[in-house]
């Protein structure tokens, strides 16, 4: 136990700069962002409205109110998002592979560490998921921050009526109206990346071989994990949705112990430096 | 410990703002907008065992919920996954999959493909619904032994329908009659009575009733489709147009109502006095009588035919304020013998329970919101269905 | 005592190692020598788990590898099994922070041998002092056996003079080391037993004092009559 968590406070600290740049880069683009978007629509506003003798109530039939979607959908939100996914991406595999790669031979390091092998897997598991909550939760505290600015840079009477960001379509799969949902999908998402490394950890063990057992094993894991799904497509309404739902949770302990034990297997004996 | 500082102050981060947002937003849905009842006048028993399948527009959200005397609550299922796996039980079936779950594994939930009396319940449906032989499957429930048989019946190959729908099932004297429409792949529509042979387990009959085609006439059936047990009777409509172009308004010719009595296969006209045709769209079958409502600002005049009898009797007036603006049709539901009324009224909606006996007033209340501070001013509250439950 | 006992190891279609045996025991010097590709750098890794075997097994005083036993041995490889980034005293700290056996005293006296500065980041050292500071990160742990690949190749001579120098003090004494080298003649006269490897398999395993005493060989001798008769 004290082990993962040195591993895990080790993994984050290797990531460290890179992450506060990355967020410093989200923060940067996302507020001059949502400034640029309101003060032009507020110029835009005040033009058209100045050109054309428009009232408010006029200029917003024309033009359409302005909500926090405008600026959900604008280009520098949208790439401060997109550059997020990427990195988070590339880091699910660079977080194995550059102990491996180049000058680096820091993977006998960890191999040889007095402590169960599969300590290492559950540290850059954990470290994954923590980079991941920790940017949501950055997004949220700023798209609350963003409210405030748009709020004051754009009258109410141009607003529209919105309460809270629950009607956003991006935000809520990533903020589910409740806590189990929550839970829920990013438990999924731990069970991908965990298949996803376990792959990784087939490259590993068998190199080109490798990368064929891994695409055998990802799509069998996907087969599972989706079976009840699936099940329910071929048999509509056989199942009811509760029973739907537990096997849903059965397949996903079976794909999750499955990646473990399997993961723990490859790391032992499969291994190759 | 203080080399631990990065990892320890993301956890914290992520923890402190997740749980905010979560709790708050639990708070928050306390502010969620309820109603409820409030008696004016009658019966308060009348409300005792009724839940209203609602819903409410606030902007363009549309909320869906059950309304009774302990207040509303909200439908959806506890997990979302629920929603995303299959569409949300309705209330009348959440009991029948209760009692009989394995019998009801695999069936469409609308009760136009159910009948039920105190021994069986039984269930048809059409497989293959869009391929060219269509079989009609029938699963009987005895529903003491909770033992259940099923058998198929092939129908007469018809090339071009496109989709067949179920719409009411009538059981006597070991007949099964079986209402459907066929909707052809030239927009035609056929109203079918299928009559099964539960003994011999074939088809005897698979008339048509009535037939519509696209522009110049078209047929509508006035069944409560909520209903499960035997309706002696099928009530629809035929109306003709004169054979209009593509975007002229149709107009209507003729309106026929037909009542098809099931015990004997024998179709019979309804005649209709003129200042009713107007208010025939909103027929009611119920009880043996066709009702025909016409709503005014005072309240309801229910005009009423005797079906055995085949004469219209004197309506029943029941009054109750309305706000009769004809953007909201007020819901109008009659179910045993008792006429359920919600309007619009200014101060919010009321609801009027009649007596379809007696012709007077059983229960007036409101249903009055809480917390409309987050209604939008002009929100709109729909009825569905009004249900007892016991 | 390090049991290797009919090991077999494929890699693709090459039969790497065939049923190869030998043993290395406690308190004694023992060179895996052989050509290079012949197996040598493979046998250390499949001892410390670091690549599969097909076939065999291996014991480690008796017993198959576990975690604890990264304790008890530790391999030191010809590449830097620290991060490049990292300054040498923190290096010093990550091993601390997990091995009970880092002896952080033995650490200081080995950085003032080899003349480092724990304020240096690996990446910008040497060759021969990266190869100085991988050694110390291996004999600063109080292991009971060293294993360690090829200790001076592409090292000055002076560094291997050092190097060299590690081998006779107390350091090693009571240690079982396992290293590998094709340069013998540097080394012979420190190492106690030798292991003969070709192709996968072992030729001969003999102690460099009897054959000296008894034959009047020395290891080159050996492996001449060997290799080429």
């Amino acid at each position: 136990m004290k082990n993962y968590l040195k591993l895990v406070n080790f993994e984050i600290s290797r990531f460290f700069k890179l992450y506060l740049i990355l967020i410093g880069l989200t923060i940067v683009c996302q507020l001059i962002g949502v400034i640029r978007v309101s003060k032009g629509y507020m110029d835009l506003a005040e033009k058209v409205m100045d050109k054309n003798q428009l009232s408010v109530s006029r200029f917003i039939e024309q033009y359409g109110t302005f909500s926090v979607q405008r600026f959900v959908y604008s280009e520098w939100f949208l790439m401060s998002i997109y550059i997020g996914i990427a990195i988070l991406i590339i880091y699910v595999f660079l977080i194995w592979y550059r102990d491996w790669l180049g000058k680096n031979s820091f993977i006998y390091r960890l191999l040889m560490l007095p402590t169960e092998r599969i300590t290492i897997y559950f540290a850059k598991l954990t470290a994954i998921m923590l980079l991941l909550l920790g940017l949501i939760t950055l997004q949220l505290l700023l798209v609350l921050i963003e409210i405030q600015i748009v709020n004051s840079i754009v009258p109410s009477d141009f607003r529209t009526y919105s309460y809270g960001i629950s009607n956003i379509d991006i935000f809520v799969l990533l903020y589910p109206n409740t806590f189990t949902a929550f839970i829920l999908n990013y438990g999924i998402g731990l069970i991908f990346v965990a298949v996803l490394f376990t792959a990784i950890l087939f490259e590993r063990s068998y190199r080109l071989k490798g990368i064929f057992f891994a695409i055998v094993y990802g799509v069998l894991s996907l087969g599972v994990f989706f079976a009840p799904l699936l099940l329910n497509g071929f048999y509509p309404r056989y199942f009811y949705p509760l029973e739907i739902i537990l096997m849903g949770m059965v397949t996903s302990f079976i794909v999750l112990g499955s990646t473990i034990w399997i993961a723990n297997h490859l790391l032992k004996h499969k291994i190759m430096v | 410990m203080k080399k631990y500082w990065r990892t320890i102050v993301i956890s914290l981060v992520i923890v402190a703002t997740i749980s905010t947002y979560y709790i708050q937003g639990a708070m928050s849905s306390k502010n969620d907008v309820t109603f409820k009842f409030k008696t004016t006048s009658g019966n308060k028993e009348e409300i005792e065992n009724l839940i209203l399948q609602a819903s409410y527009n606030n902007g363009d959200i549309y909320h869906p919920l059950y309304i009774s005397k302990d207040g509303s609550t909200n439908p959806r299922s506890r997990f979302i996954i629920e929603d995303l796996i299959a569409d949300p039980v309705p209330l009348e079936f959440e009991k029948y999959i209760q009692d009989y779950r394995k019998f009801m594994r695999g069936k469409v939930f609308d009760p136009s493909n159910y009948f039920e009396d105190e021994a069986r319940l039984i269930y048809t449906d059409f497989s293959g619904k869009n391929r060219q032989v269509l079989t009609l499957q029938i699963d009987i429930l005895d529903k003491q032994t909770n033992d259940s048989t099923s058998f198929e019946i092939t129908t007469p190959t018809q090339a071009n329908i496109s989709w067949i729908q179920v719409n009411d099932v009538f059981v006597k004297n070991g007949e099964i009659k079986i209402l459907v429409t066929s909707y052809l792949y030239n927009d035609e529509e056929e109203l079918h009575v299928y009559t099964v042979n539960e003994n011999k387990k074939e088809l005897e009959d698979g008339s048509i009733i009535a037939k519509s085609e696209p522009g110049m006439s078209s047929i509508r059936i006035y069944n409560d489709s909520n209903k499960i047990q035997n309706e002696n009777y099928y009530l629809y409509k035929v109306d003709k147009y004169k054979n209009k172009s593509e975007d002229a308004e149709s107009e209507i010719i003729s309106s026929q109502a037909y009542l098809h009595n099931n015990l004997n296969n024998e179709v019979e006209e309804i005649d209709i006095a003129n200042k009713l045709k107007s208010a025939m769209n909103s027929m009611i079958l119920h009880g043996g009588e066709v009702f025909i409502p016409v709503h005014s600002a005072n309240g309801l005049e229910l005009n009423r035919y005797n079906i055995k009898k085949k004469q219209w009797g004197e309506p029943l007036h029941f009054n109750y304020p309305t706000k009769a603006n004809n953007e909201e049709e007020p819901f109008l539901q009659l179910s045993g013998g008792k006429l359920y009324s919600v309007n619009r009224v200014s101060d919010g909606y009321s609801l009027f329970i009649g007596d379809l006996r007696t012709g007077k007033s059983l229960y007036e209340g409101k249903i009055i919101d809480e917390n409309r501070e987050n209604l939008n001013k002009d929100y709109s509250l729909t009825i569905d269905q009004i249900y007892s439950i016991y | 005592m390090i049991e290797v006992k009919n090991v077999n190891k494929k890699y693709g279609r090459k039969q790497v190692l065939k049923d190869l045996s030998f043993t290395a025991k406690k308190g004694e010097i023992t060179c895996l020598i052989g050509i290079n590709g012949v197996g040598k750098t493979t046998i250390m890794k499949a001892i410390m788990a670091l690549t599969p075997i097909n076939g065999g097994e291996i014991l480690i005083d008796g017993e198959k590898i576990r975690k604890d036993s990264f304790e008890k041995i530790t391999f030191i490889p010809d590449t830097i099994t620290m991060l490049p980034q990292m300054k040498i005293g923190e290096a010093f700290t990550f091993m601390a922070d997990f091995y009970k056996s880092w002896n952080p005293q033995r650490a200081e006296e080995l950085l003032q041998f080899f003349k480092l500065d724990p304020t240096e980041r690996i990446a910008n050292l040497s060759k021969g002092n990266t190869a100085k500071v991988n050694m110390l990160l291996g004999l600063a742990l109080d292991v009971d056996y060293l294993l360690m690949d090829e200790p001076f190749s592409g090292i000055d001579m002076f560094s291997r003079e050092q190097i060299a120098e590690v081998f006779t003090s107390h350091l090693i004494e009571e240690r079982g080391v396992i290293l590998t080298t094709h340069e013998i003649s540097d080394i012979e006269h420190l190492i106690d037993k030798a292991v003969l490897i070709d192709n996968g398999e072992v030729i001969m395993e003999f102690s460099v004092e009897e054959v000296r005493e008894n034959e009047g060989k020395s290891v080159v001798d050996v492996m001449r009559e060997v290799y080429r008769g």
